[in-house]
């Protein structure tokens, strides 16, 4: 054989033989193995650390870090301290599933995170498999209905919840408003949420009428032509309201756009389901005076835990919580709450009848995880932002009406 | 034609060496002793490993699988197709929208989700038949984006949040259930399609695709038909993209809409690109490398874009023949180095 | 017909837009046969530069096109660095490679800008001077959206002029024709490369520039109107400037108006009219045919 042959023969085996020793490596440099039961217990986050949705992901763990840190200082559970290990989700469900598979490897049996209901999905067969307890900020109606799964508890307020808010706020603020037009996207949640509110307003303000329904596609950055549709149905100058359904960088674009449309005069009020502090920051300066239910704005809960917490955060990261950190606190303290009642197991089963039922202080007062469906029954807060070029955020966000859980939460449908 | 021809890499259009008309060079039993390796180690170690490698694996392989087959249209007939992703996604559909009615065995899922694909691919390429180049890239692409907003907007196929189903419990009587079994199982399938993938690369029909690479003109003076050759290319690799699609749905047990996005159309080219297009084993190094890269790059602090674009950059510009012939771009390097060093000492 | 106008102004907004992207795009392919993903990433950093120039502050009109200019110039010094760097490697190889190489170029701009500016969405803000709504044969437009659109063509115009009126224009041709006769003849062949790369880029960063305003400023901005600029080159036919604008222009006011009449299908138009465009007439509107293809 001449030398040739040889390189030509060795080149393939070389790479080869690299790819096992990268594969085998890859499989030991993952997990050190079961970490409890040595004086820490870890709990799982998968976030989106990375894409388009990183800073969601980014507020998700400064919230749980903040709520852990807190935690351990008044002496963590049964002893123990609690800590966090991220994992990136991408915003793939696939990626999720994966996520999960690494953690349970890892020892962890709870994870919180999930930053759409497609994970939350997807995560199901996963934790009925490998016996794990998962809370998510996902907040899906399916979930909590018809496709129920104990294994999950639902920490976000779901999405009927946002829509019976939003109707309350509508009927105690601005009942005299009687036309409204309806923005949303156009996927299969877009729809049933526009749905959704139709019903709720109609019950909750009778004889309003229901105008002009915009859907646009899901991933548009430019929706000009459908802003500029709905200003050709908005009526006489201030006697209409407009119910938006959008969130992250769809509600972005149309936030900015509408404002550029000059859409905002042709209606007494906006409000933006699902909109938050994310998302008006992202507007800007330019944001028209806008109404955003949602779950958290932190003006607006005045007792001790949400004011030190605010506090820590503010401190430690600058800025102030949104909705994404309040939720991972109040996952964190719930967790933190089940297993002092479980004496420290992370067992699936024992978790669940843990957290059924518990009734706990959060930063949002006192919540409570229904035991029939696994919703955390929470208030819904509607909150006002416009922009104010003088903030260092670029808005200003003045005026705040917390709606109650009784007023918001929807029956249970799931019966156990 | 110049466009086909522009689009391929050197190593295959140059006209000095004999087209390699008769498949791999002559290597078969260094080949031979690296596809035991990697078949034995699919098969009989891996199993035994944690849950999250076996997990990983699986998809890795499932991943080669596709890359296979869309370099069987790419690498190896030269026809640049964005679109395999959606013979992927319609099988994986299929699969799972047939497993939500009847409670199948999983080799029946299978045939359906690869008929899907071929079905799909042999309609795009029925339609597309005298189109080539960019315009047939940017063809693809599009019908690929009609299917993810088609997906995305219909309720009664899971919409935005995609479908979720519980795998089949059977395949061909063996119970599946277990994670263990599931893997194996994935992973004979795997070999298998892959095997056949080889068969048909080294079949007269694969001779047939490499020549209409090459000039696709000189195959009607051949008296064959390009665009049969081209439609039945389209339908062998839909086939079996299809067929990858139907595994992903069983070890996943969920498909989304994002299957048909155009960022995912382009990463089987992409793993291609990086193992080797002209090779037929290029894809499955392609695969492994980006599956490795994309897994380990997640949660640390710099940006998993900033590094991943930064490697292939690299990679592109050092060994655009692919990861695969590296041996053979050093030793190109080295002796062109060689001669221009022994080039300037005669002419000194 | 106030409902006319309002479509066909936001069609030339937003087709103006993609023909910013678009013609960078088909320049570059029509003179060095590279297709270039990377495009996308010098769009979005035209708007994270025009972001960070405002420094925060509301901009007045002249201030708003003095930053969007600048940003633009700003994007065309990295396209400089790009250049050297990579593309002049990817003359030679065949287009495939440089497909990847581009698109791997694009995850590195995103990543950099990521790096930069963070994962949050950061804005830019304009006084309402500069965006508010005109009247117009009664209906209420967008003084934004006309301004787009007159860029739109002037931008057209002067590409157009540029090709086939002046003595560049002539060796951009002869190169795009065929560059070995046209470095024969003493044409400096990446010279022309070099310019015709940075001009596409330049537009590129001004389209950015301009979207920043519009549209969310985040890391995906690079891929937010890629596709669709894609599809307007081919469309239009590679290397025809005016084939990507008009290509542009009828989609997007295609678009446009069936948001106003049909809007369930206004979601699938624009692709359902490229697959049926490319399958007519698969060398673009305003493409040659290359023989034998």
């Amino acid at each position: 054989m001449n030398p040739k042959t040889i390189m030509r023969s060795i080149s393939p085996l070389a790479v080869v033989a690299l790819a096992l020793a990268v594969a085998a490596c890859g499989s030991n440099s993952v997990s050190p193995g079961r970490e409890q039961g040595s004086g820490t217990i870890s709990i799982g986050i998968i976030t989106p650390t990375s894409g388009a949705d990183a800073i969601l992901g980014k507020y998700v763990v400064d919230g749980a870090t903040i709520a852990v840190d807190q935690i351990n200082h008044s002496g963590g559970v049964g002893g123990k301290k609690l800590k966090l290990v991220v994992e990136d989700e991408k915003l793939d469900p696939v990626q999720s599933v994966k996520d999960m598979r690494d953690l349970n490897a890892q020892g962890i049996n709870v994870v919180y995170g999930f930053a759409s209901s497609a994970d939350c999905l997807a995560a199901q067969p996963v934790a009925k498999q490998l016996d794990m307890v998962y809370l998510g900020s996902c907040n899906d109606n399916s979930l909590v209905s018809t496709k129920f799964d104990p294994h999950f508890f639902q920490v976000a307020a779901s999405l009927d919840s946002l829509t019976n808010a939003a109707s309350a706020f509508i009927k105690s603020d601005y009942r005299d408003v009687k036309n409204w037009d309806m923005y949303s996207l156009d996927y299969v949640t877009g729809h049933s949420q526009v749905d959704a509110f139709k019903t709720s307003l109609a019950k909750a303000v009778p004889g309003v009428q229901l105008g002009k329904e915009t859907y646009a596609p899901l991933d548009a950055t430019d929706v000009r032509s459908y802003v500029g549709s709905i200003k050709n149905a908005a009526g006489p100058a201030k006697a209409d309201g407009l119910y938006v359904f959008a969130y992250g960088a769809a509600d972005i674009a149309f936030l900015k756009q509408a404002a550029q449309a000059d859409v905002y005069p042709g209606y007494a009020e906006v409000v933006n389901v699902a909109g938050d502090v994310v998302s008006d920051e992202g507007v800007g300066a330019q944001l028209q005076p806008t109404w955003n239910v949602y779950d958290y704005f932190y003006k607006a809960y005045d007792n001790p835990l949400n004011q030190a917490f605010a506090a820590a955060f503010a401190k430690t990261y600058k800025s102030e919580p949104v909705a994404w950190s309040a939720q991972a606190d109040i996952a964190m303290t719930s967790i933190a709450q089940a297993l002092k009642k479980t004496g420290g197991s992370s067992s699936a089963n024992k978790m669940i009848s843990a957290l059924e039922g518990l009734s706990f202080d959060s930063i949002k007062g006192q919540v409570t995880f229904r035991p029939s469906d696994h919703v955390l029954e929470q208030s819904v807060v509607a909150y006002h932002c416009q922009g104010d070029a003088k903030s260092s955020t670029g808005i200003a966000c003045n005026h705040w009406q917390v709606i109650p859980a009784s007023e918001v939460l929807p029956p249970s449908q799931v019966q156990r | 034609m110049s466009k086909v021809y522009e689009m391929l890499p050197e190593s295959v259009t140059r006209r000095s060496a004999t087209v390699r008309l008769r498949g791999p060079r002559t290597r078969s039993w260094v080949w031979r002793i690296v596809t035991v390796i990697v078949v034995g180690y699919l098969l009989l170690v891996v199993p035994g490993e944690r849950g999250a490698t076996v997990f990983l694996i699986a998809n890795t392989a499932i991943l080669a699988l596709f890359a296979l087959s869309t370099n069987l249209l790419v690498g190896h007939a030269g026809i640049v197709c964005f679109g395999e992703a959606v013979f992927y996604g319609l099988g994986s559909y299929a699969a799972s929208l047939i497993s939500q009615h009847m409670a199948l065995d999983a080799l029946p899922l299978l045939a359906a989700a690869a008929a899907t694909g071929a079905a799909a691919a042999l309609a795009v390429g029925f339609i597309t038949v005298r189109i080539y180049g960019m315009s047939l890239a940017m063809l693809t692409l599009a019908i690929g984006q009609i299917c993810f907003l088609y997906f995305s907007t219909t309720g009664s196929v899971g919409g935005e949040n995609g479908l979720v189903t519980l795998g089949p419990s059977h395949a061909a009587g063996i119970d599946i259930t277990s994670q263990r079994h599931l893997y194996e199982f994935v992973a004979v399938m795997v070999v298998i399609a892959a095997a056949a993938l080889y068969w048909v690369y080294r079949s007269p029909f694969g001779l047939i695709l490499r020549v209409m690479r090459e000039d696709h003109v000189r195959l009607r003076y051949l008296g064959i038909n390009p665009a049969a050759v081209k439609v039945l290319a389209f339908t062998i690799s839909g086939a079996i993209a299809g067929f990858a699609g139907g595994l992903s749905t069983f070890a996943n047990q969920i498909v989304t809409p994002e299957v048909f996005n155009w960022t995912n159309s382009g990463s089987p080219v992409l793993m291609s690109a990086l193992g080797g297009f002209d090779s037929f084993v290029g894809p499955i190094f392609g695969a492994g490398i980006y599956s490795w890269l994309t897994d380990h790059l997640t949660g640390g602090t710099i940006d998993p874009n900033l590094v991943l674009g930064a490697i292939l950059i690299v990679v592109v510009l050092a060994v655009p023949t692919g990861v695969v012939r590296v041996g053979e771009r050093v030793r190109n390097l080295l002796a062109g180095y060689r001669r221009s060093h022994r080039a300037r000492r005669d002419h000194a | 017909m106030s409902d006319l106008l309002g479509w066909i102004a936001n069609g030339f907004a937003q087709g103006s837009m993609i023909f910013l992207i678009a013609s960078g795009l088909t320049l570059i392919f029509g003179v060095m046969r590279v297709l270039t993903f990377a495009h996308g990433g010098f769009f979005m950093l035209g708007a994270y530069l025009a972001h960070q120039l405002a420094g925060g502050a509301v901009l007045s009109g002249p201030k708003f096109w003095a930053v969007i200019v600048c940003g633009a110039l700003g994007v065309g010094v990295v396209g400089i660095a790009a250049e050297v760097v990579l593309f002049r490697r990817l003359y030679a190889l065949p287009q495939l490679y440089s497909l990847l190489a581009t698109y791997a170029l694009l995850l590195l701009l995103q990543g950099v800008a990521t790096l930069i500016w963070g994962v949050g969405t950061v804005s830019l803000s304009v006084s309402t001077r500069v965006t508010h709504s005109v009247s117009v044969a009664g209906a209420s437009i967008s003084l934004y959206s006309i301004s787009l659109a007159v860029i739109g063509i002037a931008v057209a115009l002067m590409l157009s002029l540029l090709v086939y009126r002046t003595s560049f224009g002539t060796s951009l041709r002869a190169t795009a024709a065929d560059r070995q006769m046209a470095s024969v003849l003493g044409i400096n062949v990446k010279f022309v490369f070099s310019v015709t790369f940075v001009l596409g880029v330049l537009l590129a960063g001004l389209g950015g520039g301009l979207a920043a305003q519009v549209y969310a400023i985040t890391p995906d901005l690079a891929v937010a109107q890629l596709i669709q600029a894609f599809a307007v080159v081919v469309i239009g036919g590679l290397g025809s400037v005016w084939g990507a604008y008009v290509a542009a222009i009828a989609l997007s006011t295609l678009d446009a108006y069936l948001v106003t009449q049909y809007q369930h299908l206004a979601t699938f138009s624009f692709f359902a009219a490229m697959a049926f465009i490319l399958l007519l007439r698969p060398q673009g509107l305003f493409g040659r045919r290359e023989a034998g293809a």
